[in-house]
């Protein structure tokens, strides 16, 4: 049978983003006074945290913050990629014609994750194995 | 007025603790006014059994029960914590410099939760946070208002209602941080110097601020009666004068003294006693509300078999229908403009109903009346005549007099009992200035029945 500390670990563990002192009592079935004892001594062990969010205080793992910090990196780069253009041409010319403005260093670094290479011929970009 | 069962803390502090989860509340007041009374009813009230905790500074368990043995179900002894300098240090010897860390504050706790009972619904008393603060200064230093900032946000973040106990009677930061503020106060009654006959202290709640609730009255007359905390609300009735049959007969006290009607009016008077003079004197804002007591006792003088004279005061009016044995009252009013005459009319009216009811009558009579038809020396005259018959007839008599009226000076020199009413908060405050004692609070309840509790 799980301790009252695993109990408490395990249900902060499996939350996504966090949860409050209340919360974390009522899903470990412990009361708020022991709920009290135990967050202090997981905290003071560097195995929980809070953060504020609002006027709310979220417990959640130690690690999860830095998992998430990690996400949030990559999400940047991916939001950093090429700005599109959509040009809608007349019916004559029957076409779209597409352009992109990118930042050459980061086509060049998703480039290389994909094992491709890119060169410069004339007017135009090539992209090869 | 309201017969329901009176509520020990006033509905708006009530509400304050219903109207949100994780409250805090400020109780202030000076050495003696009933802080820790207040905050012991306030858990009393509205905690879960066994959820109640109290950190004090300067109580231990024992002595708790011993003066508040009622707290025993609310706050179990475990959970009655002996905040000493030492256990204080030891629940922030891990906070290093930080004071103003968050973490500091669940360790904090976790030092009382340790030793207490398991809580789901915890309510909190700290008793007294001035003496934690002096404990632990060296420690918290310039940290002092980031340190109840936070103790103010553990309160919410676990739901639990948290009240602050402290001496400072001055506005403090710490008045802005909580969600509530009031204050305990004694004071004595205005207008009357400091060792006069008729000074005297009295006790009242003031509610500062209570987030989220509508005051609707600031201050309320509180009593610490028998070690509990309890409020009074403002005595409201302005009905009339009627001398009707309800509420209950209240035999005499003694063979030589008769009731009042009011049981606790008896107890402290010991009654009227035959061949008395007795001055009730009616202080400024009572209003009409006085009326009860004399229809209490005229009331009860009717049911114990006298007859009852009645020279009412200025305002009180009496007709015949509101009399339940109307042939054994006599209502008479100032007539004419000889005083000497009228009160010999008067001398033949006391004996005609003296004689019908085969015993001494009451007489009530509102001396304020007679000033008013034939001046003060004339009120002389004829309380000197009224005192000798008095003697020789056994009379029970009772004077009403309002404060400020020339007849008050002679009244009390000429009384046997004297009891002051007067306004407080709303409500009526009696005691005596013949015999001396404390001040009681008087409510009107079921039946017309008149209560009077001691402002202690």
């Amino acid at each position: 049978m799980a301790s009252y500390k695993e109990k408490i670990l395990d249900v902060i563990g499996q939350a996504e983003v966090g949860l409050t002192t209340v919360d974390v009592a009522k899903k470990a079935g412990v009361s708020k006074t022991t709920v009290i004892k135990y967050l202090s001594v997981l905290s003071s062990e560097g195995l929980v945290e809070f953060v504020e969010v609002g006027p709310s205080k979220l417990w959640r793992s130690r690690g999860m913050g830095i998992k998430q910090k990690e996400e949030r990196v990559q999400t940047l780069t991916v939001e950093a990629l090429p700005k599109v253009d959509i040009d809608f041409c007349s019916e004559e010319d029957n076409a779209l014609r597409f352009s992109f403005q990118v930042d050459l260093d980061q086509i060049r670094t998703i480039l290389k994750r994909a094992d491709k290479c890119m060169c410069k011929k004339e007017d135009a970009l090539l992209i090869e194995d | 007025m309201p017969c329901a069962p009176q509520a020990s803390i006033p509905r708006e502090i009530e509400d304050f603790f219903t109207v949100e989860s994780g409250q805090t509340l400020l109780i202030k007041g000076l050495p003696g006014t009933g802080k820790t009374t207040l905050a012991l009813e306030i858990m009393n009230s509205l905690c879960e059994d066994r959820n109640g905790m109290y950190i004090s500074t300067r109580i231990d368990p024992r002595r708790l029960y011993a003066t508040n043995p009622w707290v025993k179900e609310v706050v179990p002894p475990k959970n009655v914590v002996n905040a000493t300098q030492g256990k204080l240090l030891e629940s922030l010897k891990g906070i290093g410099k930080d004071i103003s860390n968050y973490y500091a504050v669940l360790d904090f706790f976790k030092v009382f939760f340790d030793e207490a009972e398991e809580m789901d619904n915890p309510m909190i008393i700290i008793d007294s946070w001035d003496a934690v603060l002096n404990y632990t200064s060296h420690l918290i230093g310039d940290g002092q208002h980031s340190f109840e900032q936070n103790i103010c946000e553990f309160a919410r973040d676990l739901d639990t209602h948290l009240i602050f106990v402290s001496e400072f009677s001055s506005v403090m930061p710490l008045d802005y941080i909580v969600d509530g503020v009031v204050t305990m106060e004694q004071f004595r009654l205005p207008g009357y110097a400091e060792g006069s006959m008729r000074s005297r202290y009295v006790r009242q709640i003031k509610l500062e601020k209570l987030r989220g609730v509508e005051i609707g009255q600031k201050t309320y007359t509180v009593t610490l009666h028998n070690g509990r905390f309890r409020f009074f609300e403002p005595y409201r009735e302005h009905t009339d004068a009627r001398i009707a049959s309800d509420g209950m007969r209240v035999p005499d006290p003694k063979a030589d003294r008769i009731s009042t009607g009011i049981p606790d009016l008896d107890t402290i008077t010991g009654g009227l006693k035959y061949g008395s003079c007795n001055v009730l004197e009616i202080d400024h804002g009572v209003g009409k509300r006085y009326y009860q007591i004399l229809t209490a006792l005229a009331s009860n003088a009717l049911k114990n078999g006298r007859g009852v004279f009645i020279l009412p005061s200025i305002g009180y009016q009496l007709s015949k229908r509101d009399i339940f044995v109307p042939t054994n009252v006599v209502v008479s009013s100032p007539e004419g403009e000889d005083p000497v005459a009228w009160g010999e009319g008067l001398r033949e009216k006391w004996d005609e109903l003296r004689e019908r009811t085969g015993r001494p009558i009451l007489n009530i009579i509102g001396l304020d009346s007679i000033e008013f038809a034939f001046g003060y020396k004339a009120v002389l005259n004829l309380v000197n005549l009224m005192i000798s018959n008095w003697k020789e007839t056994n009379d029970i008599n009772v004077l009403v007099v309002k404060s400020g009226q020339e007849s008050m000076n002679m009244a009390v020199h000429t009384a046997d009992a004297y009891l002051l009413v007067n306004e407080l908060n709303g409500g009526l405050c009696l005691y005596g200035i013949i015999p001396r004692t404390e001040p009681y609070y008087m409510l009107l309840e079921e039946r017309n029945r008149i209560s009077l509790t001691p402002i202690v």
